[in-house]
């Protein structure tokens, strides 16, 4: 008898014979079948290793790039200080801003306590840069024995630029010094001074993107939480404070809301938004390790990810396609502006809603099983 | 993967044959049919039928495992669908809070019904669509029930259940993500597994079981064991009914419902008439083989069948914001704890800050601010001590707030110097002193007229030109009286502005009282007087220190508060009229204005630059250092967004209103004067102007100067109310027993317009409240008293506030025992407060910005309970030598019971067991002395344990705790002349009292003060 019909008269006559062969076979398959393909269900996949993937995958690679061209730009103001040709300096402070910005959204609370924005902060202080300060430590030699003991917007990438870019005036009002002492007219090489302090500054800098470095080295994200929290940079200061506020759309009822985007007239800030989103979707994404995409793919929520990362590249394209400063281009180019920030609003309400929500939510296991 | 997992149907807590289910099912049979039931099991073990049950466990689980049978899948894509299209069409709502328990039993509740309908409707569909019934016939083919049996399915239709599942899981999930965009309600997880296995393990297993257990008319609600077994008989005629699994009211809405019979089935099974053998193999092919036969014969009934039991799933509603009111705790009282200090008490340490005087009663908390108490902050058993709002502030039986109703915070407050007598109601008392009953009131006697020529003087200085001045005089007879009392007290004030600019304050006081009383037959009458006028010149702010600035330089100012300046002045007018009667009735009506005039100049924040109070609760590195220099004055502003707002609070308060009181004395059983009786009417209106203005100055070198851009009006408001509130109380005295009902009835009417935006109209809100209240006392012993009592407690809603914002409502609840002795007495009370809505109200004071002051806040259940204890004694230690003790400790644990997000910046995001702000676990006042005839000395401890500056769990508490020591002498030269001296905070702590407004504020430094008493 063939064992078709061996199988066809066990079937018929009711034999359970196969089923334990059945079993058994099905036991065999799953003693070899790789856990990792099981089926996820309701539980919130473990952000272990997510955690663990943020400083090696995101932030020390965007810091590496950073600090190597901040060796470019100590280069090139020692050449400014030296010979007062400031254009290689410019170039290279233009570079360093582009490498920083990734690194600038990368703001999340560390479990030793480090608060992001404060590290951040001693890099960066936009937006609470003040141009006048720049100009009183500039007439008052303060910078000679070292910034350190600066308030933040008088020694980092902000002061800096200014510096680059300043005309011979300063920008201070009359009751206040240098111009209620007299000390800006005392400047005799106005140049070199701000050579002098922008090579104290630089040197500050590659201090701060060590402290950087080695904090991150030492800690990784406190929580989830904390990286899903510092996700939303992308919201408070790429959307609404460097878009959003300057298009009058958020927080701005002045006529010159422009004004109020980040970096001078001179500056490529509109590049700076396509960085800040790079460093976002790396964030996102964990570089190239793990990262909330894959926790969210692991909770079947895949698409909400591939959907976050497709429109931030889009919005990286929009943003690249913007010329110059964002000032000039919300003047000059306003509804290609409006269209990037519609477009980060659409990545925002991805944030919130399904990235936040599906993270958030557990869906309770099934209770008590089903057929009746 | 070990093939162990197979075993998952027994391990899985979500399984219905979880171990742990299998072993209740197993004791409730044994209870059920003792022997029966282990000879029906063994039976079913040798049973082909069981063989399948087991072979389609394994296989069903191994097919689960390889990922064939979906469980969940698409669930979390539903709930992010369902929220996204939800939000979409009607946008995220703005739901009131719910507290995290209603919340839970809501999901809890929505979850176990909406999944109990759609396995009605499921199963239904399953029996009447033709093809599913082939797929579904492996179920029912079983011959013998065993809890095994609920595995029973081919794995089609167990993926069908799967899809089933997560549809109906994330269709709950989703909508009340969507709802309340709460996280993951893992209490209610938890809840569903726990109810899933105690009802699976008594009840779910049993209905695959040789056991017949029947519900009798409870069927009718709930679907049986017996019910369930006869939908699995082998009679056609019972398949189609008793479809439902755990409610019956399903079956019954669509008919299908039958009663279990008194005989059990005897047959299970389809007999001949299934479609496949008893082998795996063969269940998992020829069902499949027989539905696709069925679908290739186009028979299209389903669909209707379908629609026709959907069709009748939408009834049920649930209500998921009703709070649930634990309004059982017992019966509301009046009679509670008091606590009294008379002008001895107040005199001991001479202090001039109220605060300092509280610390004797135990169960009042309070919280410094300027380290003088011109504004205090007092909260009694938990209630909120921001600007003593909560607490009911009555001088002489009048109410003294500002304005009760419609702004009570706390801006006049009476010089303590001048008080001879404070009253601490606590719990009881509150009920006859109204509006604010949730934590007690507080009442503070002045000098009453003198029956003869009297008068007294009180003159003090000490260091940083403090000085202090207090004189009265008055005369009188037995008819009539007339009183006069000034109190100067000014001070240099204990900051350093670095300008050296003034941090003092000067206040003076003036009452006059005057009365007459005449005699008609046996009832006496008397019309009193009273008029008072307060002044106050202040340079007071709302800034404080960060906290590394209050460590190294704890009494600095920063130059941003150099021109913070408050002064306000009040006057009072009181007429009333008594009656007494010889007949033991007593009326007592009084006619009262009160009028409060304040504005008070001070920086409230920058004009674009982080809060105030996140600022100097920084870390003040980064962008805070650049902030806090220009607060400091070590930087100009100069951007726009660095300009220092500095505002005018100019408020002006009418208090006013009539209130009578009848005291009435009686028999009660026949025992004369065992029968009290208090009822009360007042009619009392409120109302308070705002007019909040800022001026933009820019900190020029080290100093605020004016800048040319215009001023800013943030309100322009007028709030009122009229309240309208009556109160009876009745203590019955039955033997050593005293019963004290009563009742209070809040009648308020507010308003508020906003003269900025006409538009808005008159935003007009009346709530009746009524407070009832129930005390029990009971003479025990002739020196010990136990008594216990609970009052619902009241604090109205201010003017103009969002419709969701409730009145703030608790049960308190106390149980003590007093013993008093001779010069000893001790007290031990247990208290508690169940709130059921805490309610946070902002002022500048409590961080909140200019758009949001006067608002209030939902907050809220919150439980609060504690403990008092108090001794006091005069221990004689020689004759004309004795030393008095007075000692007290107040424990106290107050938490939030809810999850919610609150503007109010001291809840902000609360998680229930968040502890309340400015409530410290312990407190402990203690003082001891020696007294003799002549000569007199004290000294007095106060600690505290550290409290949170916002509601929280975890993190440390922000507020350090509290040790201070106060000493004073006294010297009687002779009967008229008193020498005195005073040593306040003799340790010369400088911990931060407060957080609050802005930054740390410091207790107030050691102080020295001499002076002599005339009377």
């Amino acid at each position: 008898m063939s064992s078709a019909s061996n199988v066809s008269r066990m079937l018929s006559d009711g034999s359970d014979r196969p089923g334990w062969w059945l079993l058994g076979a099905l036991g065999a398959t799953l003693a070899v079948w790789p856990a990792a393909c099981v089926e996820q269900t309701d539980a919130v996949a473990d952000s272990g290793p997510v955690l663990d993937a943020v400083g090696q995958n995101v932030v020390l690679p965007a810091l590496d790039n950073y600090a190597r061209s901040l060796d470019a730009l100590q280069t090139e103001v020692e050449r400014w200080n030296d010979t007062g040709e400031i254009a290689g300096a410019r170039t290279a402070f233009a570079q360093a801003m582009d490498r920083w910005q990734v690194v600038d959204v990368l703001r999340v609370a560390l479990d030793d306590g480090t608060d992001p924005l404060v590290l951040r902060d001693e890099t960066y202080s936009w937006p609470v840069v003040n141009a006048c300060r720049v100009d009183q430590v500039t007439a008052s030699r303060e910078y000679t024995d070292g910034v350190a003991d600066l308030l933040v917007n008088g020694r980092g990438l902000d002061a800096l630029e200014h510096l680059l870019y300043a005309g011979t005036d300063n920008v201070c009002p009359s009751q206040v010094a240098p111009n209620s002492d007299g000390t800006w007219d005392t400047l005799d090489d106005l140049n070199g001074d701000r050579a002098a302090y922008a090579a104290a500054i630089v040197d500050d800098l590659q201090a701060q993107e060590a402290l950087f470095r080695s904090t991150w080295e030492n800690a990784r994200p406190a929580s989830l939480q904390a990286l899903i929290d510092g996700l939303f940079v992308f919201e408070t200061e790429i959307k609404d404070a460097k878009v959003g506020h300057p298009l009058g759309i958020i927080d701005c009822d002045d006529f010159d809301c422009a004004d109020s985007a980040e970096g001078n007239a001179n500056s490529n800030s509109s590049a700076w938004i396509a960085a800040n989103l790079e460093g976002f979707r790396a964030l996102f994404t964990g570089g190239d390790g793990l990262g909330v995409d894959d926790l969210l793919t692991e909770i079947g929520s895949g698409d909400v990810a591939v959907d976050v990362v497709e429109r931030t590249t889009t919005a990286i394209a929009m943003a690249e396609a913007l010329d110059g400063s964002l000032s000039s281009e919300i003047v000059n180019n306003r509804q290609a502006v409006v269209e990037l920030y519609d477009e980060l609003n659409a990545i925002d309400e991805l944030l919130r809603i399904d990235v936040t929500g599906m993270l958030s939510l557990q869906i309770p296991a099934v209770v008590g099983g089903d057929n009746d | 993967m070990s093939p162990w997992v197979l075993l998952s149907p027994f391990l899985a807590t979500n399984s219905r044959t979880y171990w742990v289910c299998l072993v209740i099912s197993g004791l409730v049979a044994l209870l059920w049919s003792g022997r029966a039931s282990v000879a029906g099991l063994w039976q079913t073990l040798r049973h082909p039928s069981f063989r399948l049950d087991v072979q389609l466990m394994l296989g069903n689980t191994a097919l689960k495992l390889l990922g064939v049978i979906p469980e969940l899948v698409g669930a979390m894509v539903l709930a992010r669908t369902l929220v996204r299209s939800l939000d979409g069409a009607f946008g995220a709502p703005n739901l009131p809070t719910v507290p995290s328990a209603a919340l839970i039993v809501a999901h809890l509740l929505s979850f176990f019904v909406v999944w109990d309908v759609s396995r009605y409707v499921f199963h239904r569909l399953m029996h009447r669509i033709p093809a599913l019934w082939e797929l579904h016939q492996v179920h029912h083919s079983a011959e013998v029930l065993n809890p095994l049996t609920i595995h029973r399915t081919h794995f089609v239709e167990s993926a069908l259940i799967g899809l089933r599942n997560a549809a109906v899981t994330g269709l709950v999930a989703g909508v009340f993500h969507w709802l309340f965009r709460t996280h993951a309600m893992t209490e209610s997880i938890v809840v569903i597994s726990t109810v899933g296995i105690i009802l699976n393990g008594i009840w779910g297993n049993l209905r695959h079981s040789h056991i017949y257990i029947r519900f009798g008319r409870w069927e009718r609600v709930f679907v049986s064991p017996a019910q369930h077994q006869l939908h699995h008989a082998d009679d056609p005629a019972h398949y189609d009914v008793n479809f439902g699994v755990w409610f019956s009211l399903w079956d019954r809405l669509g008919g299908t419902w039958k009663a279990s019979p008194e005989v059990a089935p005897t047959v299970y099974g389809l007999g001949e008439a299934r479609n496949h053998g008893t082998g795996l193999l063969s269940a998992y092919l020829h069902p499949l083989l027989a539905a696709a036969r069925t679908l290739t014969a186009k028979r299209s009934a389903s669909a209707a069948a379908a629609i026709a039991v959907l069709g009748m799933t939408n009834a049920n509603a649930q209500d998921p914001y009703e709070i649930v009111v634990r309004d059982d705790d017992g019966v509301p009282a009046v009679a509670g704890s008091a606590t009294v200090l008379d002008e001895a008490d107040l005199e001991r340490f001479e202090y001039d800050d109220i605060h300092a005087h509280l610390a004797e009663a135990p169960g009042v908390y309070t919280r410094g601010e300027d380290g003088f108490g011109l504004r205090p902050n007092i909260g009694i058993r938990g209630a909120s001590s921001e600007r003593s709002a909560k607490v009911m502030l009555l001088e002489d039986g009048v109410p003294s707030a500002p304005a009760p109703y419609a702004a009570p915070a706390a801006y006049y407050f009476p010089m303590s110097t001048r008080l001879v007598g404070l009253e601490v109601f606590k719990g009881a008392g509150a009920t006859q002193y109204g509006p604010q009953t949730v934590g007690g009131a507080l009442n503070m006697r002045t000098r009453n007229v003198p029956t003869s020529l009297t008068g007294g003087l009180d003159l003090a200085a000490g260091i940083r030109n403090t000085v202090k001045l207090h004189a009265w005089t008055g005369i009188g007879d037995d008819d009539s009286g007339l009183l006069v009392e000034a109190v100067h007290l000014a001070t240099d004030g204990f900051k350093d502005l670095v300008s050296g600019g003034p941090t003092g304050f000067n206040r003076s006081e003036f009452m006059l009282k005057g009365q007459h009383s005449w005699q008609t037959g046996d009832t006496r009458h008397t019309l009193a007087l009273k008029l008072g006028l307060s002044l106050e010149d202040s340079n007071e702010t709302y800034l404080g220190l960060l906290a590394a600035d209050a460590d190294a330089t704890p009494y600095a100012r920063y130059a941003a508060s150099e021109l913070d300046h408050m002064q306000w002045f009040r006057t009072q007018a009181e007429l009333s009229y008594t009656v007494r009667s010889a007949a033991n009735v007593d009326i007592h009506t009084t006619a009262y204005h009160h009028y409060l005039d304040r504005a008070w100049f001070k920086l409230n924040r920058f004009a674009d630059g982080p809060d105030l109070h996140g600022l100097l609760n920084g870390t003040g590195t980064g962008r805070d250092a650049v902030y806090l220099a220009i607060l400091r004055g070590e930087a100009n502003s100069v951007l726009p967004g660095d300009a220092l707002l500095i505002g005018t609070n100019d408020r002006q308060y009418h208090s006013m209103g009539v209130q009578s009181r009848v005291r009435i004395r009686g028999s009660f059983l026949g025992e004369p004067g065992a029968l009290r009786t208090e009822l009360g009417l007042r009619v009392h209106g409120d109302i308070v102007d705002r007019l909040h203005t800022e001026d933009p100055h820019a900190m020029t070198n080290g100093t605020p100067v004016r800048t040319e851009d215009p001023r800013l009006t943030n309100t322009d408001t007028r709030a009122s109310a009229i309240g309208v509130a009556a109160h009876a109380l009745t203590d019955m005295r039955l033997g050593s027993w005293h019963i004290s009902p009563s009742v209070r009835v809040e009648n308020v009417l507010t308003q508020l317009n906003d003269r900025q935006d006409p538009t808005s109209g008159e935003k007009l809100t009346h709530r009746v409240s009524v407070l009832p209240g129930l005390g029990v006392r009971v003479e025990a012993t002739p020196t010990v008293d136990l008594f216990m009592g609970a009052h619902r407690g009241f604090s109205p809603v201010a003017p103009g506030q969002a419709k969701d914002v409730r009145p703030e409502s608790s049960w308190n609840g106390e149980l003590g025992a007093r013993w008093a002795s001779g010069d000893r007495g001790a007290e031990l009370v247990l208290f508690g407060s169940d709130y059921t809505n805490l309610v946070g109200a902002c002022t500048f004071a409590a961080g909140c910005a200019d758009n949001d002051v006067g608002l209030q806040f939902n907050g809220g259940q919150v439980r609060i309970g504690g403990v008092e204890s108090s001794y006091s004694d005069n221990v004689p230690l020689a004759p004309g030598l004795s030393m008095p003790i007075q000692a007290n400790y107040t424990l106290t644990a107050a938490a939030f019971q809810s999850d919610f997000v609150s503007a109010f910046p001291q809840f902000g995001n609360v998680q229930a067991g968040d502890q309340l702000p400015y409530v410290p676990t312990h407190q402990a006042h203690a003082r001891v002395g020696l007294t003799s005839e002549r000569v007199g000395v004290d000294v007095g401890a106060t600690a505290r344990s550290v409290m949170r500056d916002s509601a929280g769990q975890n993190a440390p508490a922000e507020v350090r705790a509290l040790f201070t020591l106060d000493a004073a002498a006294h010297v009687d030269v002779d009967r008229h002349i008193t020498l005195y001296t005073t040593l306040t905070n003799a340790l010369g702590a400088t911990t931060t009292v407060s957080l609050r407004p802005f930054g740390s504020r410091p207790t107030a430094p050691r102080q020295v003060m001499f002076g002599v008493k005339i009377r």
